[in-house]
């Protein structure tokens, strides 16, 4: 996230960076509840939000797996998706989680 | 990035307010510190981000609101120098918020920035032909964003 100048920002946005870091596994979570209840407009929506956020507190695997869940989430809002469509949205999905969790175990 | 920034605002038929132009005539660099920006997101994460960008890091003063109906009270109340407003909002979103502003004569003229994931040549297109002065992307860089909106609002006030 940049070199910030004042030690007060530099602790700020690290607070704000652990804090969101925190509440990831739940963000990611949120898709995977929408995904099964098959509201595919109401997942794309959660994916686009977290991959525009994530991305900006710097967990960029996070926000490039969900950009790319939303596009397939995009498609499904627009037709049902099929079993091929189904098994990449679960495995982008997946992919969210694990970076998700590693956001919250990993070094700052 | 810079000169794309100058010509949408020159093609803007928007001016900056008349407090934020003193501002610029006394300085040879904008005087951010006199200057408000309303940030509209529904993703808390992203208001307190922008927060801390805009205000810790930029020195602007920032008002936040959550939605399209509250953004439009707060400006209409407040009467923000620049606009950041998110483009994919529940209820109300970016541009139906846009066209409400626009509607109302005391918010008609605030300068208003798209904030969107959503960066494609022809999303960034419609949301210029919408009459924003500008549009940033998400994810944003903290250090990087007041320097954007600086860009933009210079741009506003000498043209």
């Amino acid at each position: 996230m940049g070199e910030a100048r004042d030690p007060e920002i530099d602790a700020l946005l690290a607070a704000a960076r652990v804090d969101f870091a925190g509440r990831l596994p739940a963000k990611v979570a949120e898709i995977e509840v929408l995904v099964i209840r098959e509201d595919w407009q109401g997942a794309r929506l959660a994916a686009h939000k977290l991959r525009g956020s994530a991305a900006t507190y710097g967990f960029a695997v996070v926000g490039t797996t969900t950009a790319a869940l939303e596009e397939e989430l995009l498609l499904a809002a627009v037709s049902a998706p099929d079993a091929n469509a189904r098994a990449r949205i679960a495995e982008l999905s997946r992919k969210a989680r694990a970076a998700a969790d590693l956001a919250v175990t990993g070094p700052p | 990035m810079d000169h794309q920034i100058v010509d949408q605002a020159r093609r803007s038929r928007l001016s900056l307010s008349e407090r934020a132009c003193r501002a610029v005539l006394c300085n040879s660099l904008l005087d951010v510190t006199a200057l408000r920006i309303l940030v509209v997101d529904d993703d808390p994460d992203i208001r307190r981000l922008a927060a801390l960008s805009l205000g810790r890091i930029g020195g602007f003063e920032v008002m936040l609101a959550a939605g399209g109906r509250e953004a439009i009270a707060l400006a209409a109340r407040e009467m923000p120098d620049l606009i950041l407003l998110d483009v994919s909002m529940p209820e109300l979103d970016g541009t139906e918020t846009l066209r409400a502003l626009r509607a109302i004569p005391a918010t008609e003229r605030i300068p208003i920035v798209f904030f969107t994931a959503a960066t494609s040549e022809a999303e960034t297109a419609r949301l210029d032909a919408l009459g924003a002065v500008g549009v940033v992307a998400k994810p944003f860089d903290v250090e990087d964003l007041p320097r954007r909106i600086r860009g933009i609002m210079s741009a506003l006030a000498v043209h």
